[in-house]
């Protein structure tokens, strides 16, 4: 058994690269098997760009993993390479993974299948390239020109894929220092796109020198030519051939006669370990004082070692490392076990796995996009006739197949574009992987098919962190639970929440979760540890115990496991060490006994076509009663720069994620309890945006006071710069504001609605007609859900009605100005003169009242100040009676003066940075001062 | 400078003891436990439920003398205890019952003396009270609640309990060994346990005692229900259910004998000479979904047969195979099978499955005039060729047949009758309804052309499919996988392994019954008295419910 360090793991390789554009180059895959063990660690972060290139033949074999996938296409884009050659095979596997300041590209024999990865014996060999051309240089700089090269070798690459083998490119180059000169200093990269590998190993290896050579391959050429061709090329050097056990089919030894004094061939039996299936392909030459070792796609056959892709070769990519002794290379040979063979006994009789057939006579379809409802295909038309074609496009899903009829454009004698209207279809509207079925008629008699993946570029755009809210919002979308249900989805979420407050604050030698759970366990304890019997355990009541309606355990439960914690993950990062929370549920449900093969479809859940079911009203006064609970706690909390995203984000899934389905189905089903959940949605919304206080410097709104408190407005800004996020909210927000949806009217409404405003007015001018197009998309995705009970334009008209100036706020703000500048400027130093002439103009009773206190105090108007729950005179502080303190607060057209003093009281605090900030963000003509200069 | 480095190699990935290639049994096996929650393939003896209440009972009684200091692990302890005494006791009375849990470990009395002592302390044996024999039903029959490893028991797991006690305490002369056995000790006289066997084997519960009607209670939940109570509906339809499984039997006139009989009458609602079961209203949503797992398993059948043709190719062949290779082999043997020229032409796989469907309709409706069930009898076929012949060409027919026979009857049916196959979250799961719609979608294809489709599709990428599922909880279950060169066999059952039925839990039911005496199964099956009183009441309490 070899050591540890001396084996590896693919996978753990290509997750630890924690690649943020990743272009993976591989002859075969199984997509379903990239799909959940290796997509999701090149996703975690960043663009989260993934392009896969496999062979065109093996491009076709994938088409049976459509079931088990769900991102081809949207995830990821996938696409052939076509070779010059149609019998050339496109076989490297090259896995680059680049992020910001660091590449990392690995050079393997295995392919993207679970074979590839955890079965056979491959060899991987890991390059690294960080900032300022610092590691594998010249292996990197190889491997830009093959990347500058792949283009001109499949013309029919599609523009798709040539953008992202461009940008892989820019982003190794920006690593590269310019100027670095290739050398054979450090591991090189070797492919044989323009010069064939044997070429250029001879020239690095050379040949008078090495007296053995090794090579480990499973498959090789009819001939064995190129076994010949190595021998001839190091005519001193002992060759020995390892190859594939159990096999007396698969090598041509009548071919070797020629060499058969100095060829030994040998089977390989494993690494140590049982029964592995060599899939490695390794060459290892050895002088007497320096060794080389060469890893990589390579099988010891014609195409792949004597032959340019660009002569009709496979391409090929390996690494070639020099190593000052033999000692090294050895210690890589030495692993394996093998068992000699009588290789004059061996024939050949295998198709090799290089030699790929050619759908001849096809229908090849070059590239497949979905752009809105527009299906474009571009096909290659080189076998087309002057006449043309009759087309049908045939589109294939998880959920069925749909066929359209098309229309064509040739671009060239070669290329045509195809194209179908999919507007009245539900495939344009699904979001899962799809394939592509062209049929081209050219006669009664001639007749021709294509298949390709369909790519759909605005599902490839979404980056790591907007893909996985657009899941976790899908998978809401799709849920129908029942009054029960919907209670744990409460619960949980509120549980949720709370580990996101412990998150908040200072933690001390544990994590707030296990300081949270150790807590909660008061169970007495024997001295061995084990938890004693209370009394009460040993009786339950018959109703403690709920079997589910399909039999056995809820998979509800199950559900909701998933559920929050894919929501937790939106919020929290792995390395926090929080521990994800469940659903819970105050009630037992059981297990039944092969519950462990249960999926989570069972019958009693809802079919898609089926209604949602009718919620009992009880239960829908639960679930608000726990998000009110939520939002007395948000109200509690301080603003600190930590919690602004936490808050949208809880705003933004309480709402968007359970209030409003919960409306839904409601609305739906024709359940009671509608006009609550509004109200909860009008109290989520008050806690977060509500300006009501703000004259007194203390908006109730969450978000509008961080937004006005200096270290944290960046952060408010920032957050809503997003013109998806900001016109998803203002949509959310129409759903509580639109008069039709509730018996009761929401006075508050033009507070919140202008103290959303205050946040989004900070969207940049280029952005604002991306906010409107945004506010429009999202109205009308809640009309679609809501089934057509909403409207889009009566969502756009209650947003459409938000008009600072009507606020009372704004008017008071405009009335006590003129006099609040005046009293503060007016220090007796300064010439107030024009501020008097506002002030008598716009107000002449004010004026005279002014007047009247100016001639005792100075200044002559304060504001009220907030004490103990009431307000006191800013001038003498003395508390003032409830009714005045009450007029103020209601922004009474009529002057207050102190009770005790005589000032006039102002109903805001214009020196409060806060509300200066607020109240010029709202008017912004408005300028404030804290000394009053206008 | 670094070396390359060959790969590890991921321990236990080719040995695994997987079952299901195409992961279809799960949802035959929630149609059952829809049917019959709590009832399990293996919970056949009624008495089990009332021991293992008098268990928790008795250590209420232990915890009250030694209440302060005692943990989970002493209840364990307890009940271990007792299963081990009523294991010997039950083995000692009927040596040759079935169904006793850790029957390998039991500690055998025939060649004890009476005051022998033995020890009933060892937990080597396994216990009734685990998910896969009795704990779960336990809980979901509403007896006790396992909470972090203490269980404690409900109203009705006390009643049963005091009903055992009371059948134990009248043993005569039981008396000294009944607080021998309750001692706690580890070390107990064999007369103790031999005093006792009576009152404490497994059996046939009488008719008429206390015992009997509390466990008809636990089974038939025929008390009223408080309003809002969430275990109404599916306690509800296992009674429901149960009663059906009574009034089949009432109606059979002795011709059932085993569970197969009862297959057929769910999928042809006949008997065997053709009389029509009359279904009662009150069963009528139970009946169609026994209907819908008959449909199911022919179905499951069809899908297991191409898959059973694929795996005889992939044995065969010593390199890895293309799917174009799988797809030319499945070809032939649709051509070459005479079950499928004899329902479909003689050039099947050149006909569009509109037609195909059309034919094996027609073909069905033509033979329904001689036989109960000719789906029934196809399936029967398949299974029995069982490995011996090539299946490939009876399964394509047997799957359209149920295809096309699905597709002339959900029209009528509503949506709570039709959605155990429509349920399109399911279709992983391939079901029915899923499985038709994809058809219609084809429809205008070759049968050939759908050959292939349901090779890659509902074969090759479903068997990958199942068995990522799997290696996302670090389960290794794949069968076949795909390589640069093509499918290779990674496990292999053997031809035919797959060719089943889903687990149905009716036969385990009416063991149940049989162990209330409500039904005889000794020969023809037969609705005894007492199950014709138990069957009027379920009626009752359904009509007026």
């Amino acid at each position: 058994m070899p050591p540890e360090s001396l084996l590896a793991s693919l996978e753990a390789w290509i997750t630890a690269a924690k690649g943020e554009r990743s272009l993976l180059m591989a002859f075969c895959g199984d997509l379903a098997y990239f799909e959940r063990v290796l997509l999701p660690h090149l996703q975690q972060e960043g663009e989260a760009a993934v392009t896969v290139l496999l062979d065109r033949s093996q491009y076709e074999a994938c088409f049976a993993d459509l079931a088990g996938i769900s991102g081809t296409g949207l995830q990821y884009q996938l696409h052939p390479v076509r070779l010059p050659s149609v019998h050339a095979a496109f076989h490297p596997k090259l896995y680059c993974l680049c992020r910001p300041g660091v590449a990392t590209l690995i050079v393997a024999s295995a392919n993207l299948t679970f074979y590839g990865a955890r079965t056979n014996a491959e060899i991987v060999d890991r390059l690294v390239l960080e900032g300022e051309g610092k590691g594998d240089v010249a292996a990197f700089q190889s491997y830009l020109g093959l990347l500058e090269l792949l283009p001109s070798l499949d013309e029919t690459l599609p523009p798709s894929a040539r953008r992202a083998i461009q940008a892989q490119a820019d982003m190794i180059r920006s690593l590269l220092e310019s100027g670095v000169p290739m050398s054979d200093v450090g591991p090189l990269l070797l492919h044989n796109a323009a010069t064939p590998l044997l070429t250029q190993v001879a020239a690095h290896v050379p040949s008078p020198e090495i007296i053995r050579v090794t090579v480990y391959s499973p498959f090789f050429d009819p001939g064995s030519r190129a076994i010949k061709a190595l021998a001839a090329t190091y005519p001193k050097a002992r060759l020995t051939i390892v190859k594939r056990a159990g096999r007396i089919d698969d090598l041509n030894g009548k071919a070797l006669t020629s060499i058969s004094k100095r060829l030994d061939v040998q089977e390989f039996k494993g690494i140590g370990e049982r029964d592995r299936s060599l899939h490695a392909k390794i060459a290892v030459f050895e002088s007497s004082r320096v060794s080389w070792v060469l890893a990589g796609s390579a099988n010891l056959t014609s195409p792949a070692w004597l032959q340019a892709t660009r002569d009709g070769g496979n391409l090929e990519a390996v690494t070639l490392r020099r190593f000052s002794s033999s000692k090294e290379a050895r210690q890589l040979v030495k692993q394996v076990a093998t068992t000699p063979v009588d290789w004059r006994t061996l024939t050949y009789a295998v198709t090799s796995e290089n030699i790929t057939e050619n759908s001849q006579g096809a229908c090849q379809i070059l590239d497949a996009q979905l752009n809105g409802s527009s299906l474009e295909l571009r096909c290659d038309a080189r076998s087309w006739g002057p006449v043309m074609p009759v087309f049908r496009v045939t589109v294939e899903d998880h959920y069925g197949l749909e066929t359209f009829s098309a229309s064509c454009t040739k671009r060239s004698p070669k290329v045509a574009d195809v194209h179908a209207d999919l507007a009245i279809s539900v495939v344009a509207a699904r979001d899962g992987p799809a394939i592509v079925q062209l049929e081209v008629a050219h006669s009664a008699t001639r007749r021709e098919t294509g298949r390709a993946w369909l790519n759909r570029p605005d599902y490839l755009s979404l980056g790591a962190k907007d893909r996985a809210l657009y899941r976790a919002k899908e998978a809401l979308d799709q849920f129908r639970p029942t009054s029960s249900q919907w209670e744990l989805l409460a619960e949980g979420w509120l549980r949720f929440v709370d580990v996101l407050r412990e998150r908040w604050e200072p933690v001390h030698g544990m994590n707030a979760t296990t300081a949270g759970t150790s807590s909660d366990d008061v169970t007495p304890r024997t001295a061995t540890g084990n938890r004693l019997i209370r009394p009460d355990e040993l009786r339950v009541d018959d109703s403690a115990i709920v079997v589910s309606p399909a039999g056995g355990r809820s998979s509800s439960f199950n559900l909701f496991q998933q559920l929050f914690a894919s929501v937790q993950r939106l919020f929290l990062d792995d390395d926090k060490g929080v521990t994800l929370v469940s659903g819970s549920s105050g009630r037992t449900v059981v297990p039944d006994a092969d519950e462990s093969e249960l999926e989570p479809e069972t019958l009693s859940e809802q079919p898609e076509s089926q209604a949602a079911p009718v919620l009992e009203g009880t239960a829908v006064g639960r679930v608000t009663g726990c998000l009110d609970a939520l939002w007395e706690s948000v109200d509690s909390a301080a603003v600190s720069p930590n919690r602004v995203k936490d808050v949208l984000g809880v705003l933004e899934h309480s709402v968007g994620s359970l209030l409003l389905p919960l409306y839904f189905q409601i609305l739906q089903t024709q359940s009671s309890g509608g006009d609550s959940v509004i109200e909860s949605m009008r109290r989520a919304w008050s806690s977060a945006l509500s300006l009501h206080g703000l004259a007194q410097g203390q908006p109730h709104g969450w978000l509008v006071r961080a937004w006005a408190q200096a270290e944290t407005t960046e952060i408010v800004d920032d957050l809503f710069s997003s013109a998806d996020r900001a016109g998803r909210i203002i949509a959310l927000l129409a759903i509580a504001a639109a008069p039709d949806l509730s018996s009761r009217p929401w006075s508050d409404a033009d507070s919140i609605t202008n103290g959303l405003l205050v946040l989004t007015r900070k969207v940049r001018s280029d952005a604002r007609e991306a906010l409107a197009d945004s506010v429009h998309q999202a109205t009308d995705r809640l009309a679609v859900r809501s089934q057509g009970r909403l409207s889009v334009e009566g969502l756009l008209s209650v947003l459409g009605e938000t008009n600072a100036e009507s606020l009372p706020i704004i008017k008071a703000a405009r009335r006590w100005s003129p006099v609040a500048h005046l009293a503060l400027a007016d220090d007796g130093e300064r010439d107030v003169t024009e501020l008097e002439r506002t002030l008598r103009a716009g107000d002449p009773g004010l004026w005279a009242t002014y007047q009247n206190v100016r001639r005792r105090f100075r200044p002559a108007a304060v504001s009220a100040v907030p004490v103990r729950g009431g307000l006191s005179c800013g001038g003498c502080r003395t508390q003032l009676s409830t009714e005045r303190a009450e007029r103020l607060r209601r922004l009474d057209a009529g002057s207050v003066n102190c009770e005790a003093c005589g000032r006039i009281l102002l109903p805001f605090d214009f020196q409060s940075e806060v509300t200066r900030k607020v109240l010029e963000a709202l008017a912004p003509d408005m300028h404030f001062t804290p000394d009053g200069n206008a | 400078m670094s070396l390359p480095a060959w790969t590890s190699y991921e321990k236990g990935t080719e040995d695994h003891q997987g079952l299901y290639p195409l992961g279809l049994e799960p949802y035959g096996a929630a149609i059952a436990r829809y049917l019959l929650p709590g009832i399990t393939n293996v919970t056949i003896h009624i008495r089990y439920y009332s021991f293992l209440s008098w268990v928790f009972w008795t250590f209420q009684a232990y915890y009250r003398q030694h209440g302060s200091k005692l943990t989970a692990a002493d209840q364990k302890k307890w009940r271990v205890r007792l299963e081990n005494i009523h294991r010997a006791a039950t083995l000692s009375v009927s040596p040759t019952l079935t169904g006793v849990v850790g029957v390998s470990e039991v500690i055998a009395l025939k060649n004890r003396r009476d005051s022998d002592v033995v020890d009933v302390g060892s937990g080597r044996a396994a216990t009734p009270f685990q998910a896969a024999f009795y704990s779960a039903s336990f809980q979901i029959l509403r007896c006790g609640l396992d909470q972090n490893g203490v269980v404690g028991l409900t109203g009705l797991g006390e009643r049963l309990a005091r009903a055992f006690d009371e059948k134990l305490k009248s043993v005569p002369g039981g008396s000294r060994a009944y607080d021998e056995i309750l001692s706690g000790k580890d070390r107990v006289s064999v007369r103790a346990i031999r005093t006792l066997a009576e009152g404490l084997t497994l059996r046939a519960v009488p008719v008429g005692s206390t015992e009997h009607e509390e466990l008809v209670q636990l089974l038939f939940r025929l008390g009223p229900y408080a309003a809002g109570d969430p275990n109404a509906v599916s306690e509800g339809r296992r009674r429901r259910c149960l009663g059906l499984l009574l009034d089949i039997v009432g109606q059979s006139n002795g011709q059932l004998e085993s569970a197969r009989e009862l297959q057929e009458v769910f999928a042809s609602r006949r008997f065997q000479d053709r009389t029509e079961v009359v279904v009662p209203p009150a069963f009528e949503q139970e009946f169609v979904a026994w209907e819908r797992f008959q449909e199911r398993q022919y179905e499951k059948l069809g899908l297991y047969g191409l898959w059973d043709e694929t795996l005889a190719l992939l044995r065969r062949s010593s390199q890895a195979t293309g799917t174009d290779q799988i797809v030319a082999h499945l070809f032939r043997v649709v051509e070459a099978s005479a079950v499928a020229r004899r329902w479909l032409g003689e050039s099947p796989l050149s006909i569009r499955v509109v037609d195909a469907l059309a034919r094996v309709k027609a073909v069905c409706d033509r033979l329904a005039r001689r036989e109960n069930s000719p789906i029934h009898t196809l399936a029967n076929q398949l299974l029995s060729e069982n490995g011996e012949h090539q299946v490939g060409g009876t399964a394509v027919v047997l799957l359209l047949l149920v295809l096309a026979q699905w597709q002339a009857k959900r029209g009528g049916l509503g949506v709570t009758e039709r959605r155990i196959h429509d349920t399109p979250r399911s279709r992983n799961r391939l079901v029915l309804g899923w499985l038709l719609q994809e058809t219609e979608a084809r429809s205008q294809l070759s049968l050939g052309e759908y050959v292939r489709w349901l090779t890659e599709r509902c074969l090759l990428g479903q068997a990958n499919q199942i068995a990522l599922e799997k290696l996302a909880a670090d389960q290794y279950r794949f069968f076949i996988l795909r390589d640069s060169d093509g499918y290779r066999l990674i496990r292999d059952q053997g031809a035919g392994a797959y060719l089943d039925y889903d687990s149905r839990r009716f036969p385990a039911a009416y063991r149940l019954l049989e162990g209330l005496e409500l039904v005889s199964l000794e020969g023809p099956w037969r609705l005894t008295p007492a199950g014709r009183k138990v069957l009027k009441r379920v009626l009752a309490h359904d009509a007026l419910a």
